[in-house]
Order: C-alpha cells, then structure tokens, then sequence
C-alpha cells in the first residue's frame, strides 16, 4: 500500500476558498446555511458537507485524521467508512411536540433526545487542550470538500462517477453514475464525501454550483457573520485568493502531506500568550506551533511570522494590504467570481 | 447440470482508478471459496439456476448504515464469443445478466463492456430471483423465461459478494473463467 496517485486533472481554472481562522466564531451559521440549503434529505440526515469543529479534537467524523485513506507520507492506505453511531453520529430525535404542549403546572417536558448519544458532531466543542488559566487553549476549525486537484474520491471510483470540472475545478458526483459502492467516503483523507443509504449514493459539497454559476458565493461564506472566507479563482492577481495565497503566502492547505494539493486554505491562528506566574504573558505561543503543524505543516510558521509583521504595522499606524483584506473592511472584495459576480452590498 | 464451481479473488490489480489496487493488494483466499451450482432448462428457452455458498454471517439489509454492504450475487454471459469474463466483457463485447441483491425487492438486468461499465436495467418481464439463508448457507435461485445469450454461448459466469466482509464492486469471488453450461 505505498503507491501514490496524481492523476491529472488539473483544471484550467480553479475555485478556491480561503477561511481565516482567526476570526470564526465557531458559530456554525455555515454548517446550517449548507445542511439547510443541501442535506434535508433524510438519507443525508448525519450529513455535514460543511462542519465547523474544534481544535485540538476529534473532529467529524470521528478521528478523521486517522481513518482517511492517506498515510503521513501521503501513500495510499485502505481508508474506514465511519460508522453512524460512533464514527459521525446518529440524528438524534427529539420531543419537540411533547416540549410544546406539556403542561407547566404538571411538570416541565426539558428538550432532550429520544436516544442516549455518546458521539455526535461537534461533540467535543470547546474543549480543547492545555489547562485552564495558563496553558489552555483552542480553535475552530471549519472544513468542507477541498476541490482538490487530484481528488482521491475521484481516483477512488471504479466507475468514474466522480469527475472534476474543467471550467472552475469543482469535483462533483454523477449520481446516475454512482451506485453507492463508497470507495470515495473511504479513500478520501478529509472524510468530505458521504453515503446517502436512502439513495444508495455517495454525495458531497458541489461548492454551491447553481449559486457560483450566477456569480453568487457559496452559501457558507456568504452567511458567515465573521467573514472570514474569501472564494475566488486561484489564477485571478486581483482577486483574493492569489493575493492571500501566492502573494502573502498566509493561506495554507490542510494536510498538505496527502499530496492532493486541496483548493480550500486557512489563514492560520495567530496565539495569545501562555500565562505564567502571577498571571505575566510569557513569550511562549498558547496553541503549540506542532499542533498547528500537524495540520497545516511546516509552512504555518512563516504564516505566522507574516501575519504579526503585518499586525504590527497596522499597530504603528501604517497601511496593510494584507490586513485590509483579512479585516474585510469591504465585505465584496471577499468575493471575486465572473464577470457579473453579485456584490453583497450594492 | 450441477457441479461445485471453485472461486478465485477477482483480481483487484487490472481494475480501474488508483486506490482500489493499492488499498486492496490480491492476496490470500477468496471470501467466498466455492459454489454448488445447478443449471436446468426450464421449457424450450427458459433457465433455473440455483446457487449456494457458505455464508457465515448474512447481511440482508443495508438500513440507514452508512458502514454496511448487502450479500449479492451475478450471473453473467457473453454476448458474442471471445468475450473475457474477468474483466465483465470488453468494449465492444458486452456481457449481460442478472443482479441479485438481498436488500432489493426485485433482481436486476446488468450489461457490461468491461471493469467500471455496469449498467442497471429493470428485469425483463418473467426474470425472477429469490435468496435465503439458512444454517450458514446463502442460496439463490433465478428463473429467467428466455436468455439468448446463454441459449447461444451456453457459457455462464458467477460472481458473488459478501457483504459481511464489505465486498462490492471488484472486490468480489468469481468463477476463474466461464463455465460451460452442458443443460
């Protein structure tokens, strides 16, 4: 099992999104703008194409890091389909009708599952890492398919249901082509493609398709009350993908290591101080640089250094490109699609 | 007709896409070793084929797993001669047959031009199939009113898929070659 892949699919253009991670709030606004937007179905009532998860953690699905179907060298490995119950989590159901209509005099009806959960997504919310007050620390880390360049879904499919489109990058399943057999959900290493038992197919984020195709955002970045993400094509100079990407080089990939050069990038968090004794800042980062190294590997450092050399400039008062950006004071240079692209504010 | 049909691994190395050889290296035995397999005509054109196998732990249905994999088994036959069975037939040399999957209601028709080509058609009218399990041993029984390309070839192939250990698509126990059918 140590065969690499890289089969060539390179687009001639390409999506991309770049997400700040200094700035989600872990909100969740996108996962809800996606699920309602795309997975009603009940088939893909576990779905999340867009999640929103804590860092350190275990993520969603469970364990993602150790069940894709990559090793750290980015070889291929037998990937696992999670599980419903332990690997993303059942539906839960829950007594709405009965909170409604109970009656207070007789005791109240609390909001609660019909099932006794013991995973689910976003479980581990807010817990993260190190101890409280000097050490702990954690981020959000929202996730959605990576478009990538080579796609191991893609690669994975013995029936080449899955394809990547030559006009803007975005990996799509045929779902007349697809008949449920979820090599994808097992070989991709971000767990981004997911199994519908109802329709016995495999489905995954489109990058809202019908919305880019009329110069629209996707729905996640475009309801992100933190706008922190940026969707453009990664070949545009003016827009704002190169710019975060290949100019100031802030925006890295998640697990390059896999080798499948994904188009979905995070401007990396920026750490507050640990605290030492007598509650003095040290000079240590909160979040360990090897925890964000193990995620967006070794370019995260110079990232890093790029953004406090461009904090501190602001702070002296001098201009920043880079931070004019990143700050959004301009909600529509966030988004730079075709000609005809719809502005947020008009 | 009825002989014990040995399998073979279908092989994984010829099949399409990178991750599916590389996660799944042909090695060791096939889940499903042999088969019992009894061929009968049924009137001037029609067939019965019966089917049985070990089956140690069934899977009949799929509910709203997202991890799980239903039993199945094919039977295939060439449309023209010189057709590969390995491969499920070739561009240009299509092979046909019938899908039986325990979580289905109704079997299938399948036609192939080679590995990844599958297509599902609804059962001509008349092609039946029903499966049990019983004592560690899944059986299946087709009747199929008219098949012309067995009547023609009077070659058979058989596949057969275990879902318990997550076998689908190519990862499957198949008849080494086709198996002449002497009914």
């Amino acid at each position: 099992m140590t065969a690499k892949t890289s089969p060539s699919v390179r687009a001639p253009r390409q999506l991309a999104m770049v997400l700040d991670l200094n700035k989600c709030l872990g909100c969740q606004t996108c996962t809800i703008a996606c699920k309602k937007l795309w997975n009603t179905d009940s088939g893909t009532d576990y779905a999340y194409w867009n999640n929103v998860e804590t860092r350190p953690g275990k993520g969603f699905p469970k364990d993602w890091r150790v069940t894709g179907g990559r090793t750290a060298d980015g070889s291929i490995k037998r990937g696992e389909i999670p599980d419903l119950k332990s690997g993303y989590g059942e539906p839960w159901t829950f007594n709405h009708q009965r909170v409604v209509t109970s009656d207070s005099n007789k005791g109240k009806e609390w909001l609660r599952p019909a099932e006794s959960p013991d995973w689910g997504p976003n479980w581990d919310e807010d817990e993260g890492a190190g101890e409280y007050p000097t050490t702990n620390h954690h981020f959000y880390l929202p996730r959605l398919c990576n478009h990538c360049t080579h796609p191991a879904c893609m690669d994975a499919c013995p029936r080449g249901a899955i394809y990547k489109r030559s006009e803007d990058g975005i990996v799509l399943v045929n779902q007349d082509r697809c008949h449920g057999y979820r090599f994808c959900v097992e070989a991709c290493p971000y767990k981004k493609v997911f199994f519908d038992p109802e329709r016995s197919v495999s489905t995954k984020c489109i990058f809202c398709l019908p919305r880019v195709e009329k110069g629209v955002a996707p729905a996640c970045a475009r309801q992100c009350p933190g706008r922190l993400r940026f969707v453009g094509h990664r070949d545009d100079p003016e827009g704002p993908i190169w710019k975060l990407v290949n100019k100031w080089k802030v925006a890295i990939p998640l697990h390059p290591e896999f080798g499948l050069e994904p188009n979905v990038f995070y401007v990396p968090p920026v750490s507050p101080p640990k605290i030492g004794p007598g509650g003095r800042a040290l000079a240590e980062d909160r979040i360990p640089l090897d925890c964000l190294k193990s995620l967006f590997g070794d370019a995260v450092g110079p990232a890093l250094e790029v953004l406090r050399a461009e904090r501190a400039k602001r702070k002296r008062g001098e201009a920043s490109e880079l931070m004019e950006l990143l700050i959004a004071y301009d909600w529509n240079k966030n988004f730079k699609l075709d000609h005809g692209a719809r502005e947020v504010f008009k | 007709m009825k002989q014990t049909i040995k399998l073979v691994r279908a092989p994984t190395m010829i099949q399409p896409g990178g991750y599916v050889p590389a996660a799944y290296p042909d090695a060791g035995p096939p889940l499903t070793p042999s088969a019992l397999l009894v061929v009968d005509r049924n009137g001037a054109r029609g067939w019965i084929v019966h089917l049985a196998w070990p089956c140690a732990k069934p899977v009949d249905e799929i509910k709203s797993d997202t991890d799980r994999f239903a039993d199945a088994v094919a039977l295939l036959a060439p449309v023209l001669e010189d057709t590969p069975m390995i491969s499920m037939g070739a561009p240009k040399a299509p092979v046909e047959g019938m899908l039986w999957r325990a979580d289905w209601t109704a079997p299938v028709k399948i036609v192939a031009e080679g590995f990844g080509t599958v297509a599902r058609h609804p059962a001509p009218a008349g092609w039946t199939a029903q499966g049990t399990w019983k004592d560690g041993v899944r059986t299946a029984r087709f009747e199929i009113p008219d098949w012309p390309a067995l009547a023609a070839r009077k070659l058979l192939g058989i596949a057969i898929w275990q879902g318990a250990g997550r076998e689908r698509a190519g990862l499957k126990s198949v008849c080494g070659d086709w198996i002449p059918v002497t009914a």
